[in-house]
């Protein structure tokens, strides 16, 4: 999980934001940053890194607010169903 | 009794692709130009599928040796994305199961469409340039030739079993015959020119074809990379937004250009080589494209948008089942079975197009999401590769069309969804 983390961290600093990667804190606001294609550029990575769908149903502005907010979207669509 | 054959008007791609055919088939096919080639013309980006025409026509050794650009892809920039963002799709990512190569081609339309034409003529079709065609000659409900002037104000008759209108956005006969009916959802409009010294794109995307949204709707630039360092920049807008702004052409073009960030940063240090190219009367359909001794191919039978380089697809394709169609008439004697199944097949693949066209237009980030998710991703690249007039390619096209509409519902039914227009505003 961890794993997760870190990998999704240095997607966001170095493909996303185009910074370094230490910058990215959790609480970051993304939303000011982020346009459309990077977004969606966001999603596919999630999508093919953790092998989950992210329905565009959840493609809302409180999962993509800050890394931590984004994280836990991955957590909710890689947990096992029950 | 016949002067020829076939008789076709107008000798660019889709024309010069037919006379080459036709002349290939062992029969006689007269290819009348308005013009003479070389000359200017919009339209610089090849589909992948256009190479299997260029193959059948055996033109493809002459696109090699004219070193025409490679092109290995298409990609995309937003508006206000930080510079130098794009996502992209590859040819080779998802390739034809018939593909024989992994590129396509981008074209000087000048160079392209005088070396098809002379190809054409060395195939076996005679050539006239200058001849402007005046009119088709019925007999009846029949067309039986046309009338076509050869030197300033000397016109003469010429007759031929079928007559064939490739005269493009001139739709000579879509005219002449009162079919010609403006699109009634598009009015495009388009200003371009060459540039020298724009910012060479990131490594391994030379040779890309770059779209690039502009903030303004229904707006977008076009960047082709030509041979010698130059590169073809144009912009697209529906008319109105042209018309109402009364500027002129550079101030109307650099205004566009700095809609888009990173458009504006590669073109920072661009220098005009080339005077600017309008195009003003842009999307059109014709009502009918078939009749009694006649056909239309290409552009003649229907122009909407540029976005998928789909021109010279739709020309060489109509030039290839128009072959067949002529081919079969002429064997079996039923030509008007012949050519209502060309009718069917152009009407089927030009309105995938079509679809695929107003999908794009109505909400740009629905079809990046599909481009870039994994389940879609391929249909939407082979899709794009062109040739849409096979049953398998109309029918994955429908599947993806309707799978777009419906998130384009879905989004459009939620007012917290960041794929909507403008949702997404980035700083800075």
């Amino acid at each position: 999980m961890d794993d997760m983390r870190e990998k999704l961290r240095r997607f966001i600093a170095e493909e996303i934001l185009l910074e370094e990667h230490s910058s990215v804190g959790d609480d970051m606001p993304l939303l000011e940053s982020l346009d459309s294609l990077g977004l969606l550029t966001l999603v596919a990575y999630i999508e093919g890194q953790f092998d989950v769908e992210i329905p565009q149903g959840d493609l809302v502005p409180g999962n993509f607010s800050t890394p931590l907010a984004v994280e836990q979207l991955v957590r909710v669509h890689l947990a096992p169903a029950p | 009794m016949y002067d020829a054959d076939v008789i076709v008007i107008g000798g660019g791609p889709a024309g010069a692709t037919l006379g080459a055919l036709l002349g290939m088939g062992g029969y006689s096919a007269m290819v009348l130009e308005r013009d003479i080639h070389p000359r200017h013309h919009v339209g610089e980006s090849l589909t992948p599928s256009t190479t299997f025409v260029l193959q059948r026509l055996g033109f493809l050794p002459k696109m090699e040796e004219a070193g025409f650009v490679h092109k290995r892809g298409a990609a995309w920039t937003a508006p206000r994305g930080p510079l130098g963002r794009f996502v992209s799709i590859a040819l080779a990512e998802f390739p034809a199961p018939d593909a024989f190569q992994d590129y396509t081609y981008n074209i000087e339309r000048d160079t392209f469409d005088a070396l098809l034409l002379r190809h054409a003529a060395e195939r076996g079709a005679k050539v006239l340039q200058g001849a402007r065609v005046q009119e088709v000659l019925f007999d009846g409900e029949r067309a039986v030739g046309v009338r076509v002037e050869v030197v300033d104000g000397h016109t003469i008759d010429l007759r031929s079993r079928v007559v064939v209108d490739a005269s493009g956005r001139a739709a000579l006969l879509g005219n002449q015959l009162g079919m010609r009916r403006k699109d009634p959802n598009f009015d495009q409009y388009s200003l371009f020119a060459w540039f020298e010294g724009l910012e060479p794109p990131p490594p391994g995307y030379e040779g890309y074809l770059f779209l690039h949204f502009l903030d303004l709707e229904q707006a977008w630039a076009w960047q082709i990379p030509l041979r010698n360092g130059v590169c073809s920049v144009g912009v697209v807008t529906d008319k109105s937004h042209f018309l109402e702004n009364g500027q002129g052409m550079d101030e109307f073009f650099w205004g566009l250009v700095g809609m888009n960030r990173t458009l504006a940063h590669w073109m920072r240090g661009a220098r005009q080589t080339r005077p600017w190219s309008v195009d003003p009367d842009y999307s059109y359909l014709n009502e009918r494209f078939i009749g009694d001794g006649w056909l239309l191919i290409g552009d003649a039978v229907r122009f909407v948008d540029p976005i998928f380089s789909s021109g010279c697809d739709i020309a060489m394709f109509c030039a290839a089942y128009a072959y067949d169609a002529i081919d079969h008439a002429f064997r079996t004697g039923q030509e008007q079975e012949a050519f209502e199944r060309y009718a069917k097949t152009i009407v089927d693949g030009v309105s995938v197009w079509y679809a695929l066209i107003q999908e794009f237009y109505r909400m740009k980030n629905i079809f990046t999401r599909f481009a870039t998710n994994r389940r879609f991703r391929p249909d939407v690249v082979r899709t794009l590769q062109g040739n849409l007039y096979l049953p398998e390619a109309q029918e994955r096209a429908k599947l993806l069309l309707d799978a777009m509409a419906q998130a384009n519902r879905a989004v459009s039914a939620d007012p917290a969804n960041l794929l909507r227009p403008g949702a997404l505003r980035p700083v800075g």
